[in-house]
């Protein structure tokens, strides 16, 4: 009786796995070739900034038209110009300038090495070891912003990619 | 003759003004107290600092070493390292650099390259010139031992040196020529050596005529060394022109002059080499003009590099009126900065400090469509529709109408009858451009290591799954057989 109620749950979940697996194999849809180029365009962080879970997700949206191609905050203007030309949807004039893409900066003073922002950044994009100072590069950081939610000492900051405060920057002659 | 056959295409007539400047001799600078030496002195990645704060340093002493595009940087005097931290920098925008910041000693001890003075072997002449830290002082401030080694495995024909100063109000190279003629000819015969090419050509424009008739005296006995004067004619002096100019060679969009069999040096460039290959000295210091109707007594200084501008216009006697602007380099490419306590660089040309008169008209007008920026374009270009195209945001297209061939020389804003910021429009898409390919090639970086890491961390668990069930295989096989307690026998 007790070998019996302990194989009861191991059983269920193996009749259950096969079940979904041959749902996968008979009922599988075919993929949208867009979506499949959106994905390949996305950064992959899954952070959820455009409101959805993930980029697979997002891809879907963007493919059925419900997400706009300047959606992604870590991809920044570049990606949006490339989403934007895949889609055939123009893009709103005037919002690309006013946000410049972000990366994050690790307060050294506030930092204790727990290393959970080191854990949760999907581009691998942060060094540290427990209990030392942890670093970002900023060479990768997409600013998605993973590791600012995981900060138990808020020590993580926005600023703006260096890309852009860097070196010479000559502005756009205004128009009269 | 200008007129009816021009040597190059397009192409304008700026004033030269150029008499502002070049009747005094060049003044040497009392040694300055404090100089700001910029780690970045061009595009690409900063020279690296080697000495450390509080390091004392005498004149002539490596103190930062490059790589690829930067180069070698050197103590221009004797002194103490304050710091190295970031100061104000001469660039477009008014940014700041990671700068060495040094305090100068009275004392004027040298130290200067171990040289060998009889080097036949070109790349040991190319190794003096990288560590002298010599560079390209005609604007690029490319080093010159990149360049001068790419030709090692190319057949240079022809060494063009240029001394055509096309920029208004500069006379800098016009006073080096004059002043320094042994130098350059110097510096000539020792890159014909480096680049093993059979011939030079020195390509001068005809309003130095003096500096003409003193270098043909000082190369007379060259026979491989010929002078040519060139006709006065804007941009002249860009690379490109200048080879079209005196070989009748266009260089093909997206190939360097040495693909053509040509080699470009900047006369001042030359005497640099000279300086380091004959005296072991490395590149401390420039010639810079200081010219234009605010300035007191307008002349060419030969300054240590890291000197403040503020420094250099003292030394010409203040200014007597109001600077409306303050350009560096030429007024055709020049930047404007808004800050003088900032330093001078390898590639500080010129500063010039412009009154209102001085300067264009500001207010500028729709394009009229004249077409005359499409006539004096050198590069055979439409200004006004790739202008249009960025105003609208469109780089892309205004790429593919060819901006990445636009030189920047100001042509087609100098001639505009509008008054509009054509040249402006040019160097912020090419700008804008750059960073978008940089947003883009990291977007890719990181869509890489993201893969990496999926791929890593499902490894990892799989790996930790395999571990944990061999542990329990283990545990399974070696667990003692269950022995009855002595509780249970005694039942």
């Amino acid at each position: 009786m007790l070998s019996l109620n302990l194989l009861a749950i191991p059983l269920l979940a193996l009749l259950m796995g096969l079940a979904l697996s041959l749902a996968a194999r008979f009922f599988a849809k075919e993929q949208d070739p867009l979506v499949d180029a959106i994905s390949e365009l996305l950064p992959n962080g899954q952070c959820g900034q455009c409101g959805f879970p993930g980029c697979a997700q997002a891809a879907i949206a963007m493919s059925a038209g419900e997400l706009g191609p300047d959606c992604c905050p870590p991809g920044g203007q570049a990606l949006a110009q490339q989403l934007s030309k895949l889609l055939g949807v123009p893009l709103q004039k005037g919002t690309s300038e006013k946000c410049l893409p972000q990366v994050v900066e690790i307060d050294p003073t506030l930092c204790d090495g727990c290393t959970r922002c080191f854990k949760k950044c999907p581009f691998d994009a942060i060094v540290g070891a427990n209990k030392q100072l942890h670093g970002i590069l900023t060479d990768i950081c997409t600013g998605c912003g993973m590791c600012v939610s995981a900060c138990p000492q808020d020590a993580i900051t926005y600023k703006t990619d260096p890309i852009f405060t860097y070196g010479w920057a000559w502005p756009k002659p205004q128009q009269n | 003759m200008l007129f009816s056959h021009s040597l190059i295409k397009g192409g304008v007539h700026p004033e030269g003004r150029k008499q502002l400047s070049n009747d005094n001799d060049i003044m040497r600078l009392p040694a300055p107290k404090r100089l700001y030496i910029s780690l970045k002195q061009h595009t690409g990645l900063p020279a690296t600092a080697v000495v450390r704060a509080g390091d004392k340093v005498i004149a002539g002493q490596l103190i930062a070493t490059g790589s690829g595009s930067s180069a070698n940087l050197h103590a221009p005097q004797s002194g103490v390292v304050l710091k190295i931290a970031t100061h104000r920098a001469a660039i477009p925008g008014g940014g700041e650099e990671l700068m060495i910041h040094m305090l100068c000693d009275p004392e004027r001890q040298n130290s200067s390259l171990k040289v060998d003075n009889d080097a036949k072997d070109r790349v040991a002449l190319i190794d003096i010139i990288e560590a002298a830290g010599v560079v390209g002082m005609g604007g690029a401030v490319f080093p010159a031992a990149t360049k001068i080694r790419s030709t090692l495995n190319k057949q240079i024909d022809t060494l063009l040196i240029n001394g055509c100063e096309c920029e208004p109000y500069l006379t800098c190279d016009d006073k080096v020529m004059r002043e320094q003629s042994v130098e350059v000819i110097g510096g000539i015969r020792y890159l014909l050596q480096a680049t093993a090419a059979p011939k030079a050509i020195i390509g001068i424009e005809d309003n130095k005529p003096e500096a003409l008739q003193i270098l043909t005296d000082a190369a007379s006995e060259d026979s491989n060394i010929e002078i040519k004067s060139l006709p006065t004619h804007y941009p002249m002096g860009s690379a490109k022109q200048f080879i079209q100019a005196l070989c009748q060679v266009e260089v093909p969009k997206g190939k360097r002059s040495t693909d053509v069999g040509v080699f470009v040096q900047n006369v001042a460039t030359c005497a640099a080499i000279y300086n380091a290959i004959r005296y072991g000295k490395p590149m401390t210091h420039r010639v810079v003009t200081l010219s234009g109707g605010a300035l007191e007594k307008p002349m060419n200084i030969e300054a240590p590099i890291g000197t403040l501008i503020s420094e250099l216009v003292a030394s010409c006697g203040g200014l007597k009126g109001t600077a409306s602007r303050i350009v560096i380099g030429g007024p055709m490419m020049g930047h404007t900065i808004s800050n003088m306590h900032t330093p001078i660089i390898k590639g500080t040309s010129g500063i010039l400090f412009l009154e209102e008169s001085e300067l264009p008209q500001k207010n500028s007008s729709p394009c009229v469509s004249c077409g005359r920026c499409v006539s004096v374009c050198p590069m055979g270009l439409l200004p006004n529709a790739m202008a249009e195209l960025v105003a609208n945001d469109d780089l892309e297209a205004s790429s593919e109408q060819g901006l990445n061939s636009c030189l920047l020389c100001g042509s087609c804003a100098f001639i505009c009858p509008a008054s509009l910021p054509l040249t402006q429009y040019f160097t912020y898409a090419k700008d804008e451009l750059g960073r978008q390919r940089k947003m883009e090639n990291k977007a890719q970086l990181a869509r890489r290591l993201n893969q990496q890491r999926s791929e890593r961390l499902a490894k990892e668990a799989t790996e930790k799954a395999a571990q944990k069930a061999a542990k329990k295989a283990q545990r399974g096989a070696t667990r003692p057989k269950r022995t009855p307690t002595t509780a249970e026998q005694e039942i």
